[in-house]
């Protein structure tokens, strides 16, 4: 299957997500002090980019 | 438009590289270009530099280069590759624009080079003095400085480190330079009867955001220079302030000229109309209001109220909405267009759509204070801005240039080859760059940090990032050499009858192997009201979240900085330790009760502490950072004249606990390491204890290693003048009774090393020098290694002290409970002077270093 643009960028959304991720990851690793501070941010814009996404690919197409 | 009519006469090679046989606008775009690539070829060497004297130091031990140097190459690497770089590109890219998009006369074109010349003038001051007769040592170190952001650092009076006022007239000239090319804009936008579609909108608001961003850092750039030159009063926390307005706004500068690439990029690729042509010109008007006015995030850490802080995290969400809208705007462009004909601008614009939302992400995170109390000052903070700049900005503009040279120049690129590499080696490289950084922020490493824990997680990060540095810096290698074979070799193409679409899909074509397709234009007409709701919509969605992000983070939020009011009420109802601070360059100065001490303090375990902190005049800045990852990162900024309330609660765990000078206030700044002595109950730890002491400090990375002495352990003065390669020196574990013998190794070669701070070695032939001293001296070093015990009451007392020469030198005792101090505990005074060149005019660094000493941690036997 070929990559269309909208597709290559949908990808750059899902590892821009999947790094997020990784980084919260990454933090609480190192310890349990860091919790606390952090992980609300990432809930929150982990879903922020949900919500992007699905309103993006329900929205008209560009015509 | 003019362009090369085939068969015409071979031009000469000055004349194609500036491709002055072209019109005005084509002629500084091309200017603009050759001296951005030769700034951008110097800064990345500056950071190479900077890359190889980390590597170097993981896998070695040894440094490749002196710590100026390595701080010159640093702030260089900035200055060179931001402005001399990507502003200067980016003015000659907005000039071209301007002349094609508004289709006016060029006027007043002395205004634009004045503006050129002056931004080159600029990146030369910026680099202090070149004395020729002494080129190796004055070269790079007096340029060792940081930014306003750094106020007062640099200032005499101020600060230890002096820079070369010529530093200030740099700022001044880059300055004058944004100012000039924001009028020479204005006035042609003025003299221009079109009306501005939305790419001339983003144009228009980037060169206002800079001319605003550029009068705010005049502000702060006079303010020092009068200091300089006429005894003013700096106060450096309102001095930073100003900074910040135009430090953040830098960022925008930057990114609104990608943003805009992709907002003209995007539709062309696709062969659509942008999705909403009225949101694309609200935010860029949203852009412009928000982006100036949140200085503050940048300072939670500061000693600013709390409330002040929460109001400018929640101002700086405000900057994310039109980021929000032109984000859905730009993806949703390209939806339901399902074939396109791969071409590197393609490639590099869905790269700089992706790295936007990834570093947009991070930036989000960096502004909520909660967040950013965990990483402000560690490598984080670099893995974002890098990720913006490497993921999100120069794809953008490399996606642009793909497009840009062949329009400018007339011809085609030449090697679809050599295009590939560079997307490919840029991609792989960058987020290699970006995920090592990140990692090494998140593990609590400094930024701006020479010395680091050689801990094997670490070198390995350190080591990562100047490997995909490396490779970032192949895929330039391989733009550069295919824009000189393009603009020498490569087929010509007739600009003067193409339309943009035509010309876009020109450009791209040419890095295309097979065959090139132009998407078909739309068959469809979709309401356009349909489009509007879904993207009011999320816009709706994404400010509650981002309400719910400031809500949900405001409990850990309003105990963020230094000021009083921001101290939870418990630590002012005692039992409390209170400790006072005062940070000298380079050391530290505590005092507990009647006790005051270098470097170290002494609490009990579990008690509340509250360390009330302040800066030497005479010592730029300093910040306490203690990252304890098992229960709070501790990182507070220092000023003068103010006082920075730090509150904490003693690990319940006895042991030593290591801490940093978090802020650069010169060369030797990752030097200045402390310790939080955890006394055990009755000065001695208990075998299980000891296991768990272990266990904890594994994740705190500037806690030092842990040696257990057996009899005796061997402590060897590295070439940068600490023991056994770690600030401060291990902690050495003892029992109770024992016999015990410290064994110091000093070698000539360690004292002859230019890293190492003992003798002020600056001369040539430094061997020479320190012979000529022991010899003067009987052999006894300039310097004393003592013993001090600290008893279970926390009292302190010299018990052993000697005057060591070269070679092995031995401390014996017996130990008793409590905590011991070892090594050079009285500061070495340090004095840059290189053949006696040292002045206010060519700057100077003076300070008293302390980086020779450790603890003794008393266990049973
Ligand atoms: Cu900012």
């Amino acid at each position: 299957m070929k990559l269309s643009m909208f597709g290559a960028m949908g990808l750059g959304v899902l590892l821009a997500a999947l790094f997020l991720a990784w980084e919260e990851v990454d933090l609480t690793l190192h310890g349990v002090g860091t919790f606390g501070d952090t992980v609300w941010f990432t809930l929150f814009s982990l879903l922020a980019i949900a919500i992007f996404s699905i309103l993006v690919l329900r929205s008209p197409d560009n015509e | 438009m003019a362009s090369t009519p085939q068969g015409a006469r071979k031009p000469n090679l000055l004349t194609a590289i500036f491709q002055w046989d072209k019109d005005w606008a084509s002629r500084v775009f091309m200017v603009t270009l050759v001296f951005a690539v030769v700034w951008y070829i110097v800064g990345a060497a500056d950071a190479m530099l900077v890359r190889l004297q980390e590597s170097s130091l993981g896998l070695l031990g040894e440094p490749i280069t002196t710590p100026w140097s390595y701080y010159a190459g640093l702030t260089l690497h900035a200055e060179r590759d931001l402005f001399g770089f990507a502003q200067q590109l980016e003015m000659g890219i907005f000039v071209f624009l301007t002349i094609r998009l508004l289709g006016v006369e060029p006027r007043a074109k002395w205004l634009m080079w004045t503006s050129i010349i002056l931004i080159n003038a600029s990146i030369f001051l910026f680099e202090g003095p070149v004395i020729l007769s002494h080129l190796s040592f004055i070269d790079s170190y007096f340029a060792a400085t940081g930014w306003d952001s750094l106020s007062p650092l640099g200032v005499p009076g101020y600060s230890g480190y002096g820079v070369s006022p010529l530093w200030w007239w740099g700022w001044l000239a880059l300055e004058a330079s944004t100012f000039l090319w924001g009028a020479w804009t204005f006035y042609m936008v003025a003299k221009s009867h079109k009306k501005l579609n939305y790419v001339m909108y983003y144009v228009l608001g980037t060169v206002i955001l800079y001319v605003m961003g550029y009068a705010v850092l005049a502000v702060a750039t006079n303010w020092e220079m009068l200091a300089y030159y006429i005894p003013v009063n700096i106060n450096s926390l309102y001095d930073q302030f100003i900074f910040w307005f135009y430090g953040h706004s830098i960022v925008y500068m930057l990114f609104l000229p990608a943003v805009t690439a992709l907002y003209f990029l995007v539709p062309t690729l696709v062969n659509r109309e942008i999705y909403s042509d009225r949101l694309a010109k609200v935010s860029a008007i949203l852009y412009v209001a928000f982006s100036n006015i949140v200085p503050i995030h940048h300072l939670y850490n500061a000693v600013f109220p709390y409330w002040v802080n929460i109001l400018q995290e929640v101002m700086t969400y405000g900057v994310v909405v039109p980021s929000m809208m032109t984000f859905f705007n730009l993806w949703a462009t390209a939806k339901g267009v399902k074939q396109i004909t791969w071409s590197v601008p393609a490639a590099f614009t869905a790269m700089s759509f992706a790295g936007a939302i990834a570093a947009g992400v991070t930036g989000v995170a960096n502004a909520t204070v909660s967040f950013d109390s965990v990483i402000h000052n560690s490598m984080w903070v670099p893995a974002h801005f890098h990720a913006m700049i490497m993921l999100m900005i120069a794809p953008g503009a490399y996606a642009l240039l793909y497009i840009l040279v062949p329009w400018v120049t007339g011809r085609l690129w030449y090697s679809v080859r050599l295009a590939w590499a560079h997307f490919w080696l840029t991609l792989v490289g960058s987020v290699g760059v970006v995920m090592f950084f990140s990692d090494e922020g998140i593990s609590g490493i400094l930024r701006r940090s020479m010395i680091y824990p050689r801990i094997s997680s670490i070198v390995v990060d350190e080591v990562g990032a100047t490997i995909f540095a490396v490779i970032v810096g192949l895929g330039a290698l391989a733009l550069v050499l295919n824009t000189l074979q393009t603009i020498f070799r490569g087929r010509t193409l007739d600009t003067s009858k193409l339309g943009v679409l035509e010309l876009v899909s020109a450009a791209a074509a040419s890095t295309v192997s097979g065959p090139y397709s132009t998407p078909e234009p739309p068959k469809l007409k979709v309401d356009h009201r349909l489009k509007l709701r879904a993207e009011y919509t999320w816009v709706a969605v994404g400010v509650l979240l981002l309400a719910l992000t400031a809500v949900s983070t405001l409990p850990e939020a309003v105990y963020v900085g230094g000021a009083i009011i921001n101290v939870p009420k418990a630590y002012f109802d005692p039992p409390v330790e209170n400790v006072t601070l005062l940070a000298h360059q380079y050391y530290w100065n505590f005092t507990v009760g009647n006790t005051s001490t270098l470097d170290f303090f002494v609490v009990n375990p579990g008690e509340k502490v509250l360390i009330r902190g302040t800066v030497a005049k005479g010592n730029g800045l300093a910040n306490f950072y203690m990252p304890l990852f098992s229960d709070r990162v501790v990182d507070y900024q220092l000023y003068q004249e103010y006082y920075s309330y730090i509150w904490f609660t003693a690990p319940t765990q006895p042991g030593v606990y290591g801490f940093m000078n978090g802020e650069y206030n010169g060369p030797f700044y990752t030097y200045m390491g402390g310790e939080m002595l955890v006394m055990p109950p009755g000065g001695v730890l208990s075998s299980t204890q000891l296991e768990s002491y272990l266990r904890s400090t594994s994740s705190d990375p500037y806690t030092p290693p842990v040696e257990l002495i057996q009899g005796g352990v061997s402590l060897t003065m590295s070439t940068l003048g600490n023991w056994n390669n770690t600030v401060p020196a291990p902690t050495l574990i003892a029992s109770e009774g024992s016999e015990v013998n410290l064994s110091f190794e000093v070698s000539l070669s360690a004292l002859t090393s230019y890293s190492n701070y003992v003798f002020n070695l600056t001369q040539v032939n430094t061997t020479k020098t320190v012979e000529a001293y022991l010899t003067e001296h009987g052999g006894r070093l300039p310097f004393s290694i003592e013993l001090l015990h600290i008893n279970p009451q926390g009292e302190t007392s010299i018990v052993q002290s000697i005057t060591p020469t070269l070679g092995t030198n031995t401390l014996s005792f017996r130990v008793e409970p409590g905590i011991y101090v070892y090594g050079v505990i009285q500061p070495i005074a340090y004095e840059f002077n290189p053949y006696g060149l040292s002045n206010q005019f060519n700057g100077y660094d003076q300070g008293y270093i302390t980086a020779l000493w450790g603890a003794v941690l008393v266990t049973q036997p």
